[in-house]
């Protein structure tokens, strides 16, 4: 099917297969149409269908709450499209950025497991096939006998895209979590659509402030491995705060006990626990990382005071710790909201 | 003009946001100093409310995408694709006034 888009004045035209959502087929002909989450969850990728006739897709999707109601609006990243269509966009679109890659359809395979904490799985997976992608970036991932697609940030160095690695937290009754714990499922094929995101790292010389919860810390370790890799970290600097309710949450540490190691004078760590007291313990066991009490933002707000007004922020975690790490950002430290990074998934 | 009330100036902090919905419009009224300005509430980007947004007095932000407009004139200031529009304001006494003679949309 052929697909017009008008996006403020701007006309773009690309093929859209009957039973791929509009969104992936516009995003693989190399047109960066608005968009997250790409898994019906935050509202921007909704169009207006001016002309033409398309299945709406998920109709349970929560970001059909943004859509209004007696209106031809759509999730791009819903639908699929019945006939040739014309489309309009609130937002611009236009080519991807030179050097991000544009997202393409994979199968892979479940190349290993671990188990990082109770609620935290690590996953390997390998594309069938080199799947670039930045530091920072996320891909859709479809277990089998698992309906829809999970979007998950790789928490590993890019290098040649033949390896994804994954830190999943569990859902209390999430169905791929209850996949995932039902047994070991290495060797299992799955499929992919990315990379996805706009929160990657951009090859400048800004310092680094990087403030995660829960499994937001995925997109982190790829970025510090990425500028421990680059040797970024020879002259800039990086500011990670992480932050879980309690220490059993916890992982990924001993990554970042290394990459501190290695650069001790410009990267920082400091783990921030909401719901109990970090005790010296924590702090014996992983050296120069320092741990504090209280919610992320409120920690890192201080510390970063005066001293970050020319940084890159990259935000990722659960939504009301993401808001309040932008709210600090934003009315505190001053920065500009060009340079915050963060995609939205709910 | 035809002007309405729709709150009092206590009712809105210097650099506050409020939304008050009046006989079906949802607006935004934010503050700076002893001024008073009146935005349609949603976003013209998706729809968000603006009422969740930040604001320092001089600049309103949107929580959402981090769109930025001056708050005095609804102009971008940057990221913001597309301008506030704005609704007439006065003050009369402790009244906030706003004129809705036409009902402001981005569609």
């Amino acid at each position: 099917m052929k697909i017009g888009v008008d996006a403020r004045g701007a006309r773009f035209e690309f093929d859209c297969p009957a039973d791929e959502p509009i969104l992936f087929a516009g995003l693989r002909a190399g047109i960066a149409l608005p968009h997250e989450c790409g898994t019906g969850t935050c509202g921007t990728c909704k169009a207006v269908v001016v002309d033409g006739d398309v299945d709406e897709g998920w109709d349970a999707a929560p970001g059909r709450k943004f859509l209004k109601a007696g209106t031809r609006e759509i999730l791009m990243c819903q639908a699929t499209a019945r006939s040739a269509c014309e489309l309009q966009l609130r937002g611009r679109a236009g080519p991807f950025e030179a050097g991000v890659p544009v997202p393409v359809h994979n199968t892979g395979r479940i190349a290993a497991t671990a188990w990082l904490n109770t609620d935290v799985v690590r996953l390997e997976i390998v594309p069938d096939g080199p799947m670039p992608f930045i530091a920072g970036q996320f891909m859709l991932v479809q277990c089998p006998d698992v309906p829809g697609l999970r979007g998950w940030s790789m928490a590993n160095a890019p290098g040649d895209g033949s390896l994804l690695v994954f830190t999943v937290k569990m859902m209390p009754g999430g169905s791929v979590s209850t996949w995932l714990r039902a047994q070991d499922r290495a060797g299992t094929p799955v499929k992919l659509f990315g990379p996805m995101g706009k929160a990657y790292l951009r090859d400048d010389d800004r310092d680094l402030v990087l403030i995660a919860g829960g499994s937001g810390l995925a997109p982190m370790l790829s970025i510090l491995a990425e500028g421990a890799r680059t040797s970024r970290f020879a002259n800039t600097r990086a500011h990670l705060f992480f932050g879980v309710r309690k220490a059993a949450d916890l992982y990924g540490l001993d990554d970042l006990v290394t990459i501190r190691a290695a650069h001790p004078d410009t990267v920082s760590v400091t783990v921030a626990l909401s719901d109990e007291d970090p005790g010296p313990a924590a702090q014996q066991r992983y050296p120069g990382i320092t741990f504090a009490a209280g919610f992320v933002h409120a920690v890192a707000g201080p510390a970063l005071l005066g001293k970050v007004a020319d940084a890159t922020a990259f935000l990722a975690g659960p939504p009301p710790m993401v808001d309040a790490a932008m709210r600090m950002l934003i009315m505190e430290a001053k920065l500009p909201p060009n340079r915050i990074r963060y995609d939205k998934f709910v | 003009m035809s002007w309405t009330r729709v709150c009092s100036t206590d009712d809105v902090a210097d650099a506050g946001l409020k939304d008050v919905e009046i006989a079906g419009t949802k607006i935004l009224v934010t503050r700076s100093g002893d001024e008073f300005f009146a935005y349609p509430l949603r976003c013209p980007h998706l729809d968000e409310p603006l009422s969740t947004g930040m604001c320092d007095g001089q600049t309103l932000t949107c929580s959402f995408h981090l769109w930025q407009w001056n708050l005095r004139s609804g102009k971008s200031t940057g990221e913001a694709e597309i301008d506030l529009l704005k609704y007439p304001v006065r003050v009369s006494g402790k009244d906030v006034e706003v004129d809705f003679s036409q009902i402001l949309d981005y569609d």
